[in-house]
Protein backbone atom coordinates (compact mmCIF):
# COMPACT_ATOMS: atom_id res chain seq x y z
CA UNK A 1 0.00 0.00 0.00
CA UNK A 2 1.50 3.54 -1.18
CA UNK A 3 1.86 6.45 1.54
CA UNK A 4 -0.71 7.99 -0.77
CA UNK A 5 -3.59 5.30 -0.93
CA UNK A 6 -3.19 5.37 2.87
CA UNK A 7 -3.67 8.84 3.34
CA UNK A 8 -6.61 8.83 1.14
CA UNK A 9 -8.10 5.72 3.07
CA UNK A 10 -7.64 7.30 6.21
CA UNK A 11 -9.04 10.50 5.00
CA UNK A 12 -11.95 8.56 3.73
CA UNK A 13 -12.37 6.72 7.29
CA UNK A 14 -12.18 9.85 9.24
CA UNK A 15 -14.63 11.68 7.18
CA UNK A 16 -16.99 8.63 7.78
CA UNK A 17 -16.84 8.52 11.24
CA UNK A 18 -17.11 12.22 11.61
CA UNK A 19 -20.44 12.33 9.33
CA UNK A 20 -21.45 9.43 11.86
CA UNK A 21 -20.75 11.35 14.59
CA UNK A 22 -22.79 14.66 13.42
CA UNK A 23 -25.38 12.40 12.51
CA UNK A 24 -25.26 11.32 16.04
CA UNK A 25 -25.18 14.51 17.27
CA UNK A 26 -28.43 15.41 15.64
CA UNK A 27 -30.53 12.60 16.76
CA UNK A 28 -29.74 12.96 20.36
CA UNK A 29 -30.04 16.48 20.16
CA UNK A 30 -33.22 17.40 22.32
CA UNK A 31 -34.60 20.48 22.87
CA UNK A 32 -35.09 22.04 26.82
CA UNK A 33 -38.01 23.73 27.51
CA UNK A 34 -37.66 26.68 29.04
CA UNK A 35 -40.16 28.24 32.13
CA UNK A 36 -41.68 26.95 35.24
CA UNK A 37 -42.62 22.96 35.46
CA UNK A 38 -44.30 20.81 37.81
CA UNK A 39 -43.67 17.26 37.75
CA UNK A 40 -43.51 14.56 40.55
CA UNK A 41 -40.23 12.91 41.81
CA UNK A 42 -40.62 9.44 43.66
CA UNK A 43 -38.35 8.16 45.22
CA UNK A 44 -38.16 4.08 46.42
CA UNK A 45 -35.89 2.22 48.51
CA UNK A 46 -36.89 -1.76 49.47
CA UNK A 47 -33.81 -1.88 51.42
CA UNK A 48 -35.21 0.85 53.78
CA UNK A 49 -39.00 0.36 53.75
CA UNK A 50 -39.45 3.79 51.93
CA UNK A 51 -41.12 5.08 48.95
CA UNK A 52 -42.51 8.81 49.09
CA UNK A 53 -43.76 10.88 46.09
CA UNK A 54 -43.40 14.67 46.40
CA UNK A 55 -44.69 16.99 43.90
CA UNK A 56 -41.93 19.68 42.50
CA UNK A 57 -41.72 22.75 40.34
CA UNK A 58 -38.15 24.09 38.65
CA UNK A 59 -36.91 26.77 36.57
CA UNK A 60 -34.13 23.84 35.25
CA UNK A 61 -34.09 22.91 32.09
CA UNK A 62 -32.04 19.41 33.13
CA UNK A 63 -32.83 16.33 36.08
CA UNK A 64 -29.53 17.26 36.81
CA UNK A 65 -29.27 21.03 37.60
CA UNK A 66 -32.88 20.33 39.63
CA UNK A 67 -31.16 17.48 41.70
CA UNK A 68 -28.16 19.49 42.50
CA UNK A 69 -30.35 22.24 44.60
CA UNK A 70 -32.95 19.34 45.75
CA UNK A 71 -32.36 18.90 49.18
CA UNK A 72 -33.11 15.92 49.76
CA UNK A 73 -30.68 14.46 47.01
CA UNK A 74 -27.18 13.78 47.55
CA UNK A 75 -24.42 13.81 44.85
CA UNK A 76 -20.95 13.87 43.36
CA UNK A 77 -19.50 15.62 40.18
CA UNK A 78 -17.99 12.85 38.02
CA UNK A 79 -16.48 12.78 34.55
CA UNK A 80 -20.01 11.66 33.31
CA UNK A 81 -21.65 14.77 35.31
CA UNK A 82 -23.69 14.14 38.06
CA UNK A 83 -23.62 10.97 40.20
CA UNK A 84 -26.41 10.02 43.20
CA UNK A 85 -25.10 8.59 46.01
CA UNK A 86 -28.60 8.88 48.14
CA UNK A 87 -31.89 10.43 49.16
CA UNK A 88 -32.99 11.37 52.34
CA UNK A 89 -29.73 9.98 53.89
CA UNK A 90 -30.35 6.68 52.32
CA UNK A 91 -26.78 6.24 50.80
CA UNK A 92 -25.91 3.92 47.86
CA UNK A 93 -23.21 0.87 48.89
CA UNK A 94 -20.94 -0.01 46.54
CA UNK A 95 -19.77 -2.86 48.51
CA UNK A 96 -23.14 -4.57 48.68
CA UNK A 97 -24.06 -3.45 44.83
CA UNK A 98 -27.01 -0.87 45.81
CA UNK A 99 -26.94 1.97 43.32
CA UNK A 100 -29.76 4.56 42.61
CA UNK A 101 -31.45 3.68 39.18
CA UNK A 102 -33.89 6.49 37.32
CA UNK A 103 -36.49 5.81 35.23
CA UNK A 104 -38.46 8.57 33.68
CA UNK A 105 -42.44 8.23 33.51
CA UNK A 106 -41.69 4.26 34.60
CA UNK A 107 -39.17 3.73 31.36
CA UNK A 108 -36.01 3.18 31.67
CA UNK A 109 -33.57 5.82 30.70
CA UNK A 110 -29.76 5.26 28.63
CA UNK A 111 -28.48 8.32 30.16
CA UNK A 112 -27.45 10.19 33.46
CA UNK A 113 -29.63 12.82 35.28
CA UNK A 114 -27.21 15.92 33.49
CA UNK A 115 -29.25 14.54 30.09
CA UNK A 116 -32.72 14.00 30.94
CA UNK A 117 -35.10 16.95 30.00
CA UNK A 118 -37.03 18.20 33.10
CA UNK A 119 -40.73 17.80 31.29
CA UNK A 120 -44.11 19.43 32.94
CA UNK A 121 -46.01 16.55 33.73
CA UNK A 122 -43.56 13.64 34.34
CA UNK A 123 -42.19 11.63 37.03
CA UNK A 124 -38.91 10.87 37.76
CA UNK A 125 -38.48 7.76 40.07
CA UNK A 126 -35.04 7.16 42.02
CA UNK A 127 -34.87 3.46 43.03
CA UNK A 128 -32.79 2.05 44.92
CA UNK A 129 -31.38 -1.08 43.22
CA UNK A 130 -29.36 -4.19 44.38
CA UNK A 131 -26.86 -5.79 41.76
CA UNK A 132 -25.53 -4.43 38.51
CA UNK B 1 -1.91 -27.39 29.29
CA UNK B 2 2.06 -26.86 29.23
CA UNK B 3 3.67 -24.57 32.16
CA UNK B 4 4.87 -22.05 29.37
CA UNK B 5 1.66 -21.68 27.58
CA UNK B 6 -0.07 -21.12 31.34
CA UNK B 7 2.33 -18.43 32.03
CA UNK B 8 1.78 -16.50 28.67
CA UNK B 9 -1.79 -16.72 28.95
CA UNK B 10 -1.96 -15.45 32.50
CA UNK B 11 0.30 -12.55 31.98
CA UNK B 12 -0.97 -11.48 28.61
CA UNK B 13 -4.50 -11.51 30.02
CA UNK B 14 -2.90 -9.45 33.11
CA UNK B 15 -1.53 -6.73 30.93
CA UNK B 16 -5.09 -6.89 28.86
CA UNK B 17 -6.90 -6.05 32.71
CA UNK B 18 -4.21 -3.74 34.10
CA UNK B 19 -4.28 -1.64 30.60
CA UNK B 20 -8.11 -1.49 31.31
CA UNK B 21 -7.84 -0.18 35.05
CA UNK B 22 -4.91 2.11 33.39
CA UNK B 23 -6.99 4.05 31.41
CA UNK B 24 -10.63 3.92 33.36
CA UNK B 25 -10.65 7.67 34.10
CA UNK B 26 -10.64 8.12 29.90
CA UNK B 27 -14.25 7.76 28.63
CA UNK B 28 -14.42 4.64 26.01
CA UNK B 29 -10.26 4.91 25.78
CA UNK B 30 -9.26 1.49 26.24
CA UNK B 31 -6.17 -0.33 24.85
CA UNK B 32 -8.24 -3.75 25.14
CA UNK B 33 -9.53 -3.66 21.55
CA UNK B 34 -5.54 -2.71 20.33
CA UNK B 35 -4.46 -5.76 22.76
CA UNK B 36 -6.89 -8.61 21.15
CA UNK B 37 -6.19 -7.16 17.82
CA UNK B 38 -2.74 -7.83 18.41
CA UNK B 39 -3.01 -10.76 20.51
CA UNK B 40 -4.64 -12.62 17.94
CA UNK B 41 -2.60 -11.66 15.24
CA UNK B 42 0.46 -12.82 16.81
CA UNK B 43 -0.82 -16.02 18.49
CA UNK B 44 -4.45 -16.67 16.80
CA UNK B 45 -7.19 -18.80 18.40
CA UNK B 46 -5.04 -18.41 22.06
CA UNK B 47 -6.21 -14.79 22.33
CA UNK B 48 -9.81 -16.57 23.03
CA UNK B 49 -8.60 -18.03 25.99
CA UNK B 50 -7.02 -14.67 26.95
CA UNK B 51 -10.23 -12.78 26.52
CA UNK B 52 -12.10 -15.07 28.59
CA UNK B 53 -9.59 -15.19 31.43
CA UNK B 54 -10.28 -10.93 30.86
CA UNK B 55 -13.71 -11.10 30.96
CA UNK B 56 -13.09 -13.56 34.38
CA UNK B 57 -11.13 -10.65 35.73
CA UNK B 58 -14.08 -7.88 35.32
CA UNK B 59 -16.47 -10.14 36.99
CA UNK B 60 -14.13 -10.29 40.37
CA UNK B 61 -13.72 -6.46 39.74
CA UNK B 62 -17.16 -5.54 39.31
CA UNK B 63 -19.56 -7.99 40.17
CA UNK B 64 -22.38 -10.02 37.55
CA UNK B 65 -24.19 -7.89 35.46
CA UNK B 66 -26.33 -7.63 32.47
CA UNK B 67 -23.27 -5.75 31.11
CA UNK B 68 -21.29 -9.25 31.86
CA UNK B 69 -23.11 -10.98 28.91
CA UNK B 70 -22.62 -8.37 26.62
CA UNK B 71 -18.28 -8.77 27.23
CA UNK B 72 -18.65 -12.41 27.11
CA UNK B 73 -19.33 -12.42 23.44
CA UNK B 74 -18.27 -8.73 22.25
CA UNK B 75 -14.25 -9.47 23.29
CA UNK B 76 -14.40 -13.35 21.46
CA UNK B 77 -16.43 -11.60 18.63
CA UNK B 78 -13.51 -8.82 18.25
CA UNK B 79 -10.45 -12.27 17.84
CA UNK B 80 -13.35 -14.21 15.61
CA UNK B 81 -13.63 -10.86 13.37
CA UNK B 82 -9.50 -10.55 13.75
CA UNK B 83 -8.96 -14.15 12.62
CA UNK B 84 -11.17 -13.43 9.58
CA UNK B 85 -9.41 -10.61 8.18
CA UNK B 86 -5.69 -11.40 9.13
CA UNK B 87 -5.11 -12.84 5.84
CA UNK B 88 -6.67 -9.75 4.04
CA UNK B 89 -5.38 -6.93 5.93
CA UNK B 90 -2.12 -8.68 6.52
CA UNK B 91 0.49 -6.55 8.44
CA UNK B 92 -0.63 -3.26 7.34
CA UNK B 93 -1.48 -0.75 10.26
CA UNK B 94 -3.20 1.80 8.51
CA UNK B 95 -5.86 -0.91 8.15
CA UNK B 96 -5.88 -2.39 11.18
CA UNK B 97 -6.82 0.76 12.72
CA UNK B 98 -9.70 1.14 10.36
CA UNK B 99 -11.03 -2.33 11.92
CA UNK B 100 -10.40 -1.01 15.08
CA UNK B 101 -11.83 2.18 14.72
CA UNK B 102 -15.44 0.16 13.22
CA UNK B 103 -14.57 -1.78 16.08
CA UNK B 104 -15.18 1.03 18.92
CA UNK B 105 -18.21 2.35 16.35
CA UNK B 106 -19.95 -0.92 16.75
CA UNK B 107 -19.38 -1.23 20.23
CA UNK B 108 -22.38 -0.07 21.50
CA UNK B 109 -24.45 -1.74 19.28
CA UNK B 110 -22.61 -5.43 20.44
CA UNK B 111 -23.20 -4.32 23.78
CA UNK B 112 -26.93 -4.01 23.11
CA UNK B 113 -27.59 -6.99 21.65
CA UNK B 114 -27.96 -7.93 25.17
CA UNK B 115 -30.55 -5.60 26.46
CA UNK B 116 -32.97 -6.72 22.98
CA UNK B 117 -34.60 -9.91 25.33
CA UNK B 118 -35.61 -8.09 28.26
CA UNK B 119 -36.12 -4.57 26.45
CA UNK B 120 -35.89 -4.10 22.85
CA UNK B 121 -36.98 -0.57 23.08
CA UNK B 122 -34.64 0.00 25.79
CA UNK B 123 -31.76 -1.40 23.52
CA UNK B 124 -32.48 0.33 20.73
CA UNK B 125 -32.19 3.62 22.72
CA UNK B 126 -29.31 2.60 24.54
CA UNK B 127 -27.53 1.95 21.16
CA UNK B 128 -28.79 5.79 19.95
CA UNK B 129 -28.15 7.53 23.13
CA UNK B 130 -24.33 6.04 23.33
CA UNK B 131 -23.68 6.56 19.70
CA UNK B 132 -21.53 9.97 20.48
CA UNK B 133 -19.82 7.72 22.62
CA UNK B 134 -18.77 5.12 19.80
CA UNK B 135 -18.08 7.43 17.76
CA UNK B 136 -15.38 8.61 20.07
CA UNK B 137 -14.36 5.35 21.23
CA UNK B 138 -13.81 4.21 17.43
CA UNK B 139 -11.60 7.51 16.78
CA UNK B 140 -9.72 6.87 19.96
CA UNK B 141 -9.42 3.16 18.40
CA UNK B 142 -8.17 4.34 15.33
CA UNK B 143 -5.40 6.93 16.95
CA UNK B 144 -4.56 4.53 19.41
CA UNK B 145 -3.81 1.29 16.37
CA UNK B 146 -2.05 3.81 14.44
CA UNK B 147 0.36 5.03 16.67
CA UNK B 148 0.88 1.74 18.72
CA UNK B 149 -0.08 -1.17 16.23
CA UNK B 150 3.20 -1.72 14.81
CA UNK B 151 5.74 -1.08 17.38
CA UNK B 152 3.76 -3.38 19.88
CA UNK B 153 3.15 -5.91 17.43
CA UNK B 154 6.91 -6.21 16.54
CA UNK B 155 7.81 -6.39 20.23
CA UNK B 156 5.04 -9.12 21.04
CA UNK B 157 6.67 -11.14 18.22
CA UNK B 158 10.04 -10.65 19.00
CA UNK B 159 8.84 -12.14 22.65
CA UNK B 160 7.05 -14.80 21.08
CA UNK B 161 10.50 -15.71 19.54
CA UNK B 162 12.67 -14.92 21.97
CA UNK B 163 10.88 -16.14 25.42
CA UNK B 164 8.31 -18.60 23.74
CA UNK B 165 10.48 -20.36 21.17
CA UNK B 166 7.47 -19.98 18.85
Amino acid sequence: MSKKQKIIVMAFFVTIIAVIGGVAGVVNHQKAVKGQKQFEVEVVSERDNYSKTTECTSQEEYLGDFLRKYDPCEWESSEYGLYITGFDGMMEDMDNQYWWCITVNDEEVASGADEILLEEGSTYTFTLKQGW
Amino acid sequence: MMVRKMTRLALLSAILCVSKVLLEFLPNVELVSLLTILYTLAFGKEALIIVTVFNCFEVIQWGFGLWVISYLYTWPALVIMTLAVRKLLKEEFVLWAIFSGIFGLLFGAFFAVAYIPANPAFALAYWIRGLPWDVWHAAANFVLMLILGKPLYKALCSLKRQTWNL
